[in-house]
């Protein structure tokens, strides 16, 4: 914690990464309250007005709040985004702990594991971002399929880093002493494999939310994704492409903005976190103290 | 000869890639849910074409002897029929595709040509503005959506100042495409040398390839920064320091070395923008293959995304032989 | 006097500070002169702060280290206040390194004739036939067999000895008056070791060039050179024309080394490793003393009195 103060004193980027992060956080909780408008209320009326102090962002063609949207939003992209890369690291994290255990041990494991590599190059070398759209497509429109397929185009990444993890690790003595006291594969693997090799999937997992985040917006930009009446940041955006050619620029400048300097902050997050988590770099950065 | 090998080697590791990615497009395919015969032919079919494709596709075969004939069928080319265009997918993206490749190149060339030089600068200016500028440049050029950046210059550069082409399309409605060579209208017209229509296409190219390019440097720059860091602390070249070569021939020295990193994160970006630029086809109107391969996905149109699928997987195993004989050119440990 | 002096060093301190400040001292006050046509052999141990010497005269020193104090004087210019580009102008043509691991040490994609060109047109001018000419020659004088074709060889096609000579050839290609070379042979065969250095010997008598012998084998270095100094934890603890020192060693470093390499046990018995046990005129509480005497004319031994 004090490491992190001393890290951000000198970056005041990254200490707003931090801070903008939280921001969003208790803005989602706190929608209900904050939100001057209901989100999904059209008020025809009031259609495309530009900001005002009564509408800060504006309101879209259907008259909708955008400043209360771009807050419901959070709610839903960090949720889609913090689920979608969850899944993705358990499950690419226990396949990699594995296929870096198994290789070199024993023939059929070893079969195993270059079988895995090969279908995770396969994975990799489809177009990704029609992958996704094809994976929402064929299990049907719903937020279960956004978040299934940001898991999935994002699994193979955790396989690999955990994998190059397993293998050095398992070379250790304590590893092979553990092996030869007769510990059973799983337990080794969960009981050192998987605590030894964190570091790189932790500053992984920050970067990995941002990238989630414009993956889920992404897709309802596409409309593969969420759909229009909820509020979700790509959607809007989408929503507003229509006006900026004739010059009503805030249906989708703000959802943008907002949603670039959420997937920035985490970003920010990912660097300092890399860099805190290798301990000779974490010294050289507080160096001065 | 060492080279033929070298490619043998890469295309043993490929080609059963290549089988991969059709293998699990065709299974993902029999995993929609519905008549895959309906889906084939769209919702207007009739029974009789629907029977037709079904003896076709051998749908009441198992599930081993479709592939074959899958297979068979993408084999010679055919890669069905859009229900959407009514015509053959192979003619569709035989289209589409010339319009993707050249708005990602020409932003892949953009985004090195400014990628490239920030990112040594950046390296051999420690201390400097531009390296702060560059690292983060990095982070932010990643956290752009790309199509919400392409908005905002429509915005700027179209609607407010209106210094670009309107974003609907590679041309002006008024002007006829050049005589199809390449397909690449920037190359056709060209080589047609009609300079009122190349004028037009780059109007057209300016914003799009600006959006793209920009987004991408990131990467590009980040990692010929990072690359050059680690050489210009390298053994060789410290040694190559000391003994008197002037500072330009060390950057040379320690450029050459890092172009195949550089290489490497340029042919990872064209793949994925290969697929990935749709969003931005989408903004400008582009008509580019992943656009039409987005509008089969959602409107249950499912040859033209199958066809696409093989197509870029295509595209990239051609993309990444360019790339290895690229480094074999670069690099003489490979040589034997 | 001076005019009969190469290169000499005053007082050189060289610092890799850590992160907390207390860095580590890897070179402490270090004096010596070398004089034209002589060879100093430098001798110590692994992390006795050898290539910090070698590299603090290129000015080439690994980050953080820096150069903290003290001058390096080279044919009365002092290279530590040279800009970087005077400095150039000296560096592979006038005062050249031999380094070790030669294979990591040249560029893997350019051909060594290219290499070694480079380096002759720098800083003779050269065009390139001339270069060609050159290279052709330094390649045959450092018997690099099938020179002619070895010109186009990339350095992974060279054997360790090979690339060894290549680098010897680098240092000699535009005839300096001063060669460093840092544990040249380290990382070879011992026959190849024993090629090189007879190449070596005849090179440096041949040429009559001054040279600064950096190496961890004092056997070696009896054979070599004119003058010796022993390093230990970055100081020198003993300095002496090379009769004098094996004729009276006198500091109980330099005598453990001997024995190691002489394979004496009366003499390893004699000397512990451990300094806290050794005699309290060459170690205060286990490091040596500040001040240097002198038992004979340029024999200088550290200790105090
Ligand atoms: N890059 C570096 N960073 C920090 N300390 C270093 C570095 N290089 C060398 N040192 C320190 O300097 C001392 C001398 O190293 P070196 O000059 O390489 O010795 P030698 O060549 O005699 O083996 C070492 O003990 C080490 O602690
Ligand atoms: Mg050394």
């Amino acid at each position: 914690m004090k490491v992190l103060y001393l890290y951000c004193k000198d970056r005041p980027l990254i200490g707003f990464g931090y801070f903008f992060v939280f921001f969003l956080i208790f803005l989602a909780v706190f929608a209900d309250l904050i939100a001057p408008w209901p989100p999904q209320t059209a008020n025809p009326d009031d259609y495309l007005q530009a900001p005002s102090w009564r509408h800060l962002f504006g309101t879209d063609e259907t008259g909708m709040d955008i400043f209360s949207r771009c807050i419901y939003s959070i709610r839903l992209d960090l949720s889609i985004a913090f689920l979608g890369t969850a899944v993705s690291a358990i499950v690419g994290t226990a396949i990699g702990a594995f296929v870096g255990y198994y290789e070199a041990r024993g023939r059929l494991k070893t079969v195993f594991s270059s079988f895995t590599m090969r279908a995770l190059d396969v994975i990799q070398s489809f177009p990704v971002f029609v992958f996704a759209i094809a994976l929402v497509a064929i299990f049907g429109q719903g937020l279960y399929s956004i978040i299934a397929a940001i898991a999935f185009v994002n699994m193979p990444i955790y396989v690999r880093l955990m994998r190059t993890q397993a293998l050095s690790i398992r070379q250790m003595r304590y590893v092979e002493a553990a092996y030869l006291s007769g510990l059973s594969d799983v337990s080794l693997i969960i009981k050192h494999i998987v605590p030894n090799s964190m570091g790189p999937i932790l500053s992984h997992l920050s970067v990995n939310v941002g990238w989630s985040v414009l993956l889920a917006a992404a897709l309802s930009f596409a409309g593969a994704g969420v759909e229009a009446p909820t509020p979700e940041w790509g959607s809007m955006i989408a929503v507003g492409f229509k006006n900026i050619v004739t010059g009503q620029w805030w249906p989708s400048t703000f959802p943008g903005i907002v949603l670039g300097l959420t997937v920035f902050s985490f970003a920010l997050i990912g660097a300092s976190v890399e860099v805190l988590a290798d301990p000779v770099r974490r010294r050289a950065a507080i160096a001065k103290y | 000869m060492a080279l033929i090998r070298y490619i043998g080697r890469r295309l043993l590791f490929v080609l059963p890639q290549l089988f991969g990615i059709v293998a699990v497009s065709f299974f993902l395919l029999k995993m929609i849910p519905g008549d895959p015969a309906l889906l084939m032919l769209g919702p207007l079919a009739s029974q009789e074409a629907i029977n037709e494709i079904r003896s076709v596709m051998g749908l009441d075969k198992s599930l081993i002897e479709q592939f074959v004939i899958y297979l068979e069928r993408v084999l010679s080319g055919d890669l069905g029929t859009s229900w959407q265009t009514t015509k053959p997918v192979m003619e569709d993206l035989l289209k589409r595709f010339p319009a993707t490749m050249e708005l990602v190149t020409l932003s892949l060339l953009f985004a090195l040509i400014l990628g490239i030089p920030v990112g040594i600068l950046a390296s051999l200016l420690k201390k400097s503005i531009i390296n702060k500028f560059s690292t983060y440049y990095g982070l932010l050029a990643g956290s752009l959506p790309d199509f919400w950046l392409g908005l905002i210059f429509i915005f700027v550069f179209y609607t407010i100042l209106g210094w670009a082409a309107a974003p609907m399309g590679r041309l002006d409605l008024g002007i006829l495409p050049p005589a199809v060579v390449s397909g690449s209208y920037f190359i056709d017209s060209l080589i047609a040398g009609d300079w009122e229509t190349f004028n037009n296409v780059v109007a057209h190219l300016t914003l799009p390839v600006l959006t793209l390019g920009l987004i991408n440097a990131g990467p590009i720059i980040k990692m010929t920064q990072s690359t050059m860091d680690r050489l210009l602390e390298s053994d060789h070249i410290r040694y190559a320091r000391s003994c008197g070569l002037g500072e330009f021939q060390i950057v040379r020295r320690a450029f050459r070395n890092s172009l195949p990193s550089v290489l490497t994160i340029v042919s990872v970006l064209y793949s994925f923008l290969i697929g990935g630029a749709v969003l931005v086809e989408i903004v400008f109107s582009w008509g580019g293959a992943g656009q039409y391969a987005l509008s089969g996905v959602l409107n249950a149109d499912i040859n033209p995304v199958m066809g696409f699928v093989v197509w870029s997987a295509v595209l990239c195993l051609i993309l990444y032989l360019i790339v290895d004989l690229l480094y074999f050119a670069i690099d003489p440990r490979l040589r034997d | 006097m001076t005019d009969s002096i190469s290169l000499s060093l005053n007082n050189l301190t060289v610092d890799y500070p850590g992160y907390k400040g207390s860095g580590t001292i890897a070179v402490k006050d270090v004096s010596f002169s070398i004089e034209k046509g002589k060879v100093l052999g430098l001798v110590g141990e692994s992390g006795a702060g050898k290539t910090s010497i070698a590299r603090a005269i290129t000015r080439q020193l690994v980050e953080p280290g820096e150069i903290t104090a003290g001058e390096i004087i080279f044919e009365n210019k002092n290279i530590v206040s040279m800009s970087q580009k005077e400095l150039r102008k000296y560096l592979g043509s006038q005062i050249s390194l031999i380094v070790p691991n030669p294979k990591s040490e040249l560029d893997p994609l350019l051909t060594i004739g290219r290499q070694l060109g480079d380096v002759v047109k720098t800083h003779l001018k050269l065009n390139n036939k001339e270069a060609r000419e050159a290279v052709l020659k330094v390649l045959e004088a450092v018997q690099i067999p099938d020179h002619n074709s070895r010109y186009s060889a990339y350095p992974h096609e060279l054997s360790g000895g090979m690339a060894q000579r290549v680098i010897i050839a680098m240092s000699l290609i535009c005839n300096p008056k001063f060669v460093i070379s840092d544990d040249a042979t380290s990382g070879l065969d011992v026959t190849v070791q024993r090629e090189i250095m007879k190449l070596m010997q005849n090179i440096i008598k041949e040429k009559d060039l001054s040279v600064l012998f950096i190496t961890r084998d004092i056997g070696l270095a009896a054979h070599f050179c004119d003058h010796l100094g022993l390093l230990f934890r970055g100081q020198i603890v003993e300095i002496a024309p090379i009769n004098s020192f094996f004729k009276n060693p006198i500091h109980p470093y330099s005598l453990a080394l001997l024995s190691a390499f002489s394979h004496s046990v009366k003499w390893r018995k004699v000397y512990s490793t451990d300094p806290q046990k050794w005699s309290k005129e060459f170690f205060i509480n286990g490091n040596v003393p500040d001040s240097m005497i002198e038992v004979e004319k340029g024999h200088l031994v550290r200790m105090i009195r």
